[in-house]
């Protein structure tokens, strides 16, 4: 059996994969409000899935004040699928 | 939410939730098509006025407006909205990327008839009184069906006959002077405010939800 990835397998980093792989991006107060989060925490769990390349973050200015932008990459959106997939074997359906 | 370990049934019921989550507050706003629709009506109407009361057809520059106002306002418009909300969905880009094509295609048929005109000296303006109105048409109907607002749909294919009858008609080498601008350009422009005082609505209701 497919061995569930264990970056993806946390709570607040598979609600932010999740909601990125619905969205082209999204900005951190999206990604907190929706995930129900603290700013630390989102922010440490946004570090490792950006380090593992699973997401971009970028930051951006928009109507004079800085925006941090996240989209998910190639390799974040087949390494989410792959996680989808494994789950459906462990869940038989 | 915590860091804690999930089962797998658990992991299945984020997504799902997540997923239900971004659906939500999710709308598409009339902004753009309600502003390209007054920009309309107003040029159509100033053209009409000017050509009509100083006899110089010059003022037919005045079109250009269109395709600038495509250009700069609308993106700006869009971009207000993706931070408000503070997420871009792939529907939105998709359908900012067509208005954009749109825009720039209306812009180098512009040009393509400013110089033939200038350098050839042949007179093709006829074509961008049918371009125009068979592109934007096109891009109705498509973001009509892309985000399923019926009176967008409706309203593209109404514009898409009249383009096509008016193709037909300078093809058929009928004489389209300005007295025809009023009666083409003012519904079109009512065909664009409104779905998109409809799609305002539907945003309105919304966002009080």
């Amino acid at each position: 059996m497919q061995e569930l990835n264990p970056l993806l397998h946390s709570q607040l980093r598979l609600a932010v994969m999740s909601i990125l792989m619905n969205l082209a991006e999204a900005d951190f107060v999206y990604l907190k409000e929706k995930t129900e989060s603290t700013a630390g925490n989102l922010s440490v769990q946004l570090d490792k899935l950006s380090s593992a390349g699973y997401i971009n973050i970028e930051k951006a200015t928009g109507a004079g004040r800085p925006r941090t932008v996240c989209s998910v990459t190639d390799l974040g959106r087949q390494t989410f699928a792959d996680y989808v997939e494994a789950l459906r074997t462990y869940l038989n359906i | 939410m915590i860091e804690r370990k999930i089962t797998e049934k658990e992991s299945l019921e984020i997504i799902s939730s997540m997923i239900a989550r971004t659906q939500e507050h999710t709308y598409h706003s009339g902004a753009p098509l309600l502003l390209m629709g007054c920009v309309t009506a107003v040029t159509a109407i100033a053209v009409w006025l000017l050509c009509h009361t100083t006899g110089n057809a010059e003022w037919n520059w005045l079109w250009l407006i269109l395709p600038v106002a495509g250009c700069f306002a609308v993106p700006a418009i869009s971009r207000r909205k993706v931070e408000k909300v503070g997420a871009k969905t792939y529907y939105g880009v998709l359908i900012r990327k067509i208005w954009g094509a749109v825009s720039i295609s209306c812009c180098v048929a512009a040009l393509v008839c400013a110089a033939a005109e200038l350098f050839a000296d042949i007179d093709c303006w006829k074509a961008m009184l049918v371009f125009p109105i068979i592109v934007v048409a096109f891009a109705q109907i498509v973001q009509g069906l892309l985000i399923r607002e019926c009176s967008l749909t409706a309203s593209g294919a109404f514009g898409l006959l009249l383009g096509i009858a008016l193709a037909a008609g300078v093809a058929g080498g009928i004489v389209i002077s300005t007295y025809w601008y009023l009666p083409i350009f003012v519904p079109l422009a009512a065909m664009m405010i409104i779905p998109g005082f409809i799609l305002n609505q539907k945003a309105r209701r919304v966002c009080k939800n």
